[in-house]
């Protein structure tokens, strides 16, 4: 899914883990035989007990507890090291402190504070009171415990720059300073004072300040250039009350450099169909200054109800967001409009899921509808739909109040050209003219053919995610595909060399998949309304390049998913 | 358990679903987008391949208290944003045994190969090659399977026994973790070093 700026990243990168102190690694292990112990199994019997039993909940064709239609009994295999007989979590591998509760705060390892003189002592509460005194609580969300690994943001009630300390010890000399806003996280704690890690020009930096300072934040997105570094942003308070207004719908909101259009097309969807709704999903406290911002969490089925079980999800996020360099625009989602309540709902997923970084890289619009309304989507392979069908199913799905989404295919219609040149010496060269001047060939799908017969059929060898691939055919003797400036070097061997003009290329392109109505491959949308009576107006997050109306077959070209969702009734509503 | 119906290549394998079939599917390119509303099961003789044709995940579960066994066969040329090789969204069981899930595109969502938010998976034996999601409610357990990338989030419940994991990532949500447990199987790389690490077991 596009960020406005960037293509999109794919999967998780691997990360170095955080270089967290666990102290609570020996005690891990002693409680997972705690556990076992509940269960009844001993130490040496749990290769056997316990893997047999995880598998055991698959029946086989002729097993009589086979699930009938109105008993969908769950076994669930994990209840051997389920919370009510382990207070201390089992994570032999965890490379960082795990959580027992569902708040993110754990207390960080003790650590013995150093014996220092009763001066020395005095010296530290004053620095460390002076810092405090300089926060604003009302702003910034001040976590309840700290631990390391966490992430946040250095932030001061004055504003200005702050110092980072070379070392926790009372009268440190400074290290450096910072801006106010720098995001951050914590590598230790010491006291009252904490080592942070945080982002100075290209590289990361570390030093110490007072735990006052630091506010609960999500972790930025990773750097393109860079995947150790979060982004260059700040956090950066906008100031009162920036709740959907009155009057706004969902497409008051734009997308910004995530890429996570899936979300704000959901948001666009569930504003459009019920703005009351997603208003009050964002509540601010004038008092605070906070926002607490509601989701729904599927939480398994309910055999008595016959349907999937949710529960309402809160997250309290204060009003700063980031923004990059002296602009004080919303970096990620922005407005469009008079508020910034897409960028703030926008954080609070992103806490919620453990960081701008985790959200930021596509999801699923399908799921992320659910997660706002609490009800299930209704999913469509729009390969199942007829022409005839489109424009009744929207009609319909609008009259109903629903929000839906739509998401575009990946790819945009195979382009057939002969670009290249003979450099003679079995050599060809050339450039894939491009439908649109984001587009790039996609790996794995180039084919030059020859259209004499004589050099036969070659292909990249390319994958998903390359940059370049090589040539492969019976008569190539070398070659090379780049695929985003879209360049072929083509050898083919001796008495295998046709006229240039006959090898003919095609292949698939991924970007702006259909130029002509401006529709952009692997993007969400929300519907808008039918026009004209037989045309189907979508709507782009960005908030910009709308598509134009598309006739049903242009739509069910460019489009494979389809879902809707019912959007509950505000307690605003009568 | 016999074959029900046989599908040739080219044949419609979609009409020959009916409730509780046993569905044998001859050697050769069966060209599929599959959204099964019903228990089924799709047993591959030697060289049967589903390909999705990149129009939408090759099968997709999204009903509830079904079951469903597919077995023997490749499943490629799936394209979604979630999911696009095998995309499991209803509370049902889906086993997936002998499988070679490989050649479909990662989509935004990622689980190119295979998506699970909902119900329960088993993996016997086979090939992974694409990543795998499974997350939200889900459980899934892998027996002697090769995998590629394997995502365990949100509340998912995850068991590996035998076979290996290219790369296996586990990240919870502020809210709730996933599990993993991890037996006798070769593990390339491990990251739990998110926001909020989930629960890993290995033996």
């Amino acid at each position: 899914m596009r960020k406005r700026r960037q293509q999109t990243g794919t999967a998780v990168s691997l990360q170095g883990g955080a270089a967290g102190q666990q102290a609570g690694a020996g005690r891990g292990n002693a409680s997972r035989q705690s556990a076992l112990a509940a269960r009844g199994a001993h130490p040496g019997e749990e290769k056997q007990g316990d893997w047999s039993d995880l598998f055991s909940w698959w029946g086989s064709e002729t097993d009589e507890e086979k699930v009938g239609d109105d008993d969908f009994a769950w076994w669930n295999p994990w209840t051997w090291w389920s919370d009510s007989s382990d207070t201390d979590t089992p994570s032999i591998d965890t490379p960082s402190p795990t959580i027992d509760s569902p708040s993110p705060s754990v207390d960080g390892p003790e650590i013995d504070t150093p014996v220092v003189k009763d001066e020395e002592v005095k010296e530290v509460i004053e620095e460390v009171k002076d810092v405090e005194d300089n926060v604003d609580p009302d702003l910034a969300l001040r976590p309840e415990s700290m631990r390391s690994g966490q992430y946040g943001a250095l932030i001061q009630k004055s504003g200005g720059s702050i110092d980072i300390k070379e070392s926790a010890e009372p009268g440190a000399a400074v290290k450096l300073s910072v801006a106010d806003g720098t995001a951050c996280h914590i590598k230790s704690i010491n006291g009252g004072m904490i080592e942070v890690a945080f982002r100075k020009g290209d590289k990361e930096e570390t030093g110490w300040v007072a735990s006052g300072l630091f506010s609960d934040q999500p972790r930025l997105f990773k750097d393109d250039d860079n995947a150790d570094l979060m982004e260059d942003y700040t956090w950066t308070h906008f100031e009162g009350d920036q709740s959907m207004p009155t009057g706004a719908d969902g497409r008051t909101v734009q997308q910004g450099g995530l890429a996570d259009c899936y979300f704000v097309a959901a948001m666009n969807a569930v504003g459009m169909a019920n703005p009351q709704f997603l208003r009050e999903s964002i509540i601010y406290h004038k008092a605070t200054g906070m926002y607490r911002c509601r989701f729904y969490e599927e939480a398994g089925w309910d055999y008595q109800a016959g349907a999937a079980k949710t529960r309402e999800v809160w997250i309290e996020v204060d009003g700063y967001l980031p923004t990059s360099g002296s602009s004080k625009d919303a970096a990620y989602a922005d407005k469009n409009d008079s508020t910034v309540w897409g960028a703030i709902y926008e954080k609070a997923y992103a806490k919620w899921k453990g960081g701008y970084n985790v959200m930021g890289d596509g999801g699923y619009g399908s799921k992320a509808m659910e997660e706002m309304t609490g009800n299930p989507s209704s999913y469509r392979n729009t390969s199942q739909l007829s022409e005839e069908e489109v424009i009744p199913f929207f009609e319909k799905a609008k009259a109903e109040g629903l929000a839906i989404y739509t998401g575009s295919n990946s790819t945009g219609t195979v382009e057939t050209q002969t670009p290249l040149t003979d450099k003679g010496d079995g050599k060809y060269s050339g450039t894939v003219k491009q439908s649109h001047k984001w587009n790039h060939m996609e790996p794995g799908t180039v084919r030059i053919e020859d259209l004499s017969g004589v050099a036969g059929t070659a292909r990249d060898t390319g994958s998903e995610g390359d940059k370049k691939s090589s040539l492969t055919g019976a008569n190539v003797t070398g070659g090379e595909v780049v695929y985003k400036p879209n360049t072929i070097e083509l050898e083919l061997a001796e008495g295998a060399r046709p006229a240039a003009d006959q090898l003919q290329v095609d292949a698939e392109f991924k970007g702006m998949i259909y130029p002509e109505k401006q529709v952009i491959g692997w993007h969400g949308y929300s519907f808008d309304k039918v026009v004209d009576g037989d045309k189907v107006q979508l709507y782009n997050p960005w908030g910009s390049y709308q598509p134009k109306p598309l006739t049903p077959a242009e739509y069910l070209a460019n489009y494979g998913s389809l879902s809707t969702a019912q959007v509950p009734q505000a307690e605003g509503e009568g | 358990m016999a074959c029900t119906v046989t599908v040739a290549s080219g044949e419609d394998v979609a009409s020959k679903l009916s409730p509780d079939a046993v569905v044998c599917l001859a050697a050769g390119v069966h060209r599929v987008n599959l959204d099964l509303a019903h228990g089924v099961t799709l047993r591959g003789e030697p060289g049967a391949v589903l390909d999705g044709g990149r129009r939408g995940p090759v099968v997709r579960v999204g009903a509830n208290g079904q079951r469903v066994r597919i077995e023997g066969v490749e499943i490629r040329g799936g394209s979604h944003e979630f999911g696009s090789g095998v995309l499991v969204e209803g509370y049902s069981d889906v086993t997936l045994a002998y499988c070679t899930i490989r050649d479909n595109e990662q989509g935004p969502g990622g689980g190119g190969g295979l998506g699970v938010r909902r119900g329960r998976v088993l993996v016997e034996g086979g090939t992974l090659t694409d990543e795998i999601i499974v997350t939200t409610v889900a459980e899934a357990r892998f027996s002697d399977a090769q995998l590629g990338t394997l995502i365990a989030s949100d509340g998912a419940n995850v068991a590996v026994r035998a076979g290996r994991v290219d790369r296996l990532v586990v990240r919870g949500t502020s809210t709730r973790q996933p599990q993993v447990a991890i037996q006798g199987s070769e593990i390339g790389a491990t990251d739990n070093s998110g926001q909020f690490p989930g629960r890993v077991i290995v033996e």
